[in-house]
């Protein structure tokens, strides 16, 4: 059973299934309050449908989840994300067809003005501040991530799950992505990190998960992990 | 520091105060097999109604009237509304559950076509 208090986030044997065929098969993770955590594992291991569990998006049929030290098997995603988990979907899930700024107007939902709002976004991203009035479509991937991360953060969350962060961007704009994450764990945010390239969260990941074929097979310091990262890939 | 403290304490109170409707997805599955079982149980009502009504005969002195088969006509009507309306039910349930996996399997194929896309055209792909 989860229920520990000093975790914002808890897994104890989750399983999950899209129909009959089974993605995640007895899934244990931590996530302690304030740190960051990196999920690493091949193409279809199963870590994007891990977050999509934790954000109430998929229902689990055995297990249990956690969080802050509560059983939240079956609570609604968009009760989760009004009370502070945050999802930041793969391909970064902003509206293409508006501005920056009525992309983060999407974010009011949970109560805040579009004022504070975008005082927040602009304040951790200037260049979003630079490129308010511009089509979300039009940005750089860089600048799209940017504004997807701000999005989430303008909501106050506790708990932010990033879904392959690093995907179609350039090597130099991915770290300096995972600066502002660091960052932002230095607030008192927890984060799930979840990559297919490992090399730019090892960083700042204070633990790292490696998942194959829907377990988690190693759970260590990103330096213990980084040895055996290539067998873990390549199953050598 | 202390600030950190207080969004974890004000997150635990938080998701402490949450309503949960747990068992959602069992409930779904539920409601779809008792949209099949309705169903047969309807047409079992409506059969075992015409069938009854068969066996209102009106004999010499029985003091039976034919039109007491219309008493049954009711029942079969019953019959009938719990077949439709667990019809109903079952093509619901199901249509839902293959449309969310409809879904899923859009966003799927529009991020490999966006990823081929991007790959054509030359752009940096995750290092």
């Amino acid at each position: 059973m989860v229920g520990d208090p000093e975790l914002a986030l808890e897994l104890r044997d989750v399983h999950a299934a899209y129909g009959s065929i089974e993605v995640l098969r007895g899934v244990d993770l931590a996530v302690p309050y304030g740190k960051v955590v990196a999920l690493l594992g091949p193409n279809g291991a199963g870590k994007s449908t891990t977050l999509r569990v934790i954000a109430g998006q998929l229902a689990v049929s055995r297990g249990d989840v956690g969080v802050a030290g509560r059983r939240v098997n079956g609570a609604s995603p968009d009760e989760l994300a009004r009370r502070g988990v945050c999802l930041v979907p793969e391909g970064k899930g902003i509206f293409p067809n508006l501005s920056v700024r009525e992309n983060l107007w999407m974010a009011t939902h949970v109560g805040g003005s579009l004022a504070s709002i975008e005082a927040v976004a602009y304040e951790r991203f200037p260049r979003l501040g630079e490129r308010r009035r511009q089509l979300a479509g039009t940005l750089s991937g860089g600048e799209q991530q940017m504004l997807a991360m701000a999005r989430a953060l303008s909501t106050n969350p506790a708990l932010v799950l990033l879904d392959e962060l690093s995907m179609g961007l350039a090597p130099l704009v991915v770290e300096e992505l995972y600066e502002i994450v660091a960052n932002i764990a230095e607030t008192g945010v927890s984060l799930l990190v979840v990559e297919q390239f490992a090399r730019a969260v090892l960083g700042i990941a204070d633990w790292v998960g490696i998942m194959i074929r829907g377990r988690i097979q190693e759970f260590a310091s990103p330096s213990a992990v980084e040895a055996d990262l290539s067998t873990a890939y390549l199953g050598e | 520091m202390s600030e950190t403290t207080d969004r974890a304490a004000q997150f635990k109170s938080e998701i402490a105060e949450m309503k949960l409707r747990t068992g959602r997805a069992n409930i779904e599955t539920l409601l779809q097999s008792l949209g099949a079982v309705l169903m047969v149980v309807g047409i079992v009502i409506a059969l075992l109604a015409y069938r009854a009504s068969l066996d209102v005969t009106a004999t010499l002195g029985s003091n039976v009237d034919v039109l007491d088969s219309n008493s049954y006509t009711p029942l079969a009507i019953a019959g009938l509304a719990i077949s439709v309306s667990g019809g109903f039910l079952f093509l619901r349930y199901s249509l839902a559950k293959f449309l969310r996996f409809w879904l899923l399997r859009q966003i799927y194929e529009q991020r490999v076509a966006l990823d081929a896309s991007r790959a054509e055209a030359g752009e940096p792909g995750p290092a």
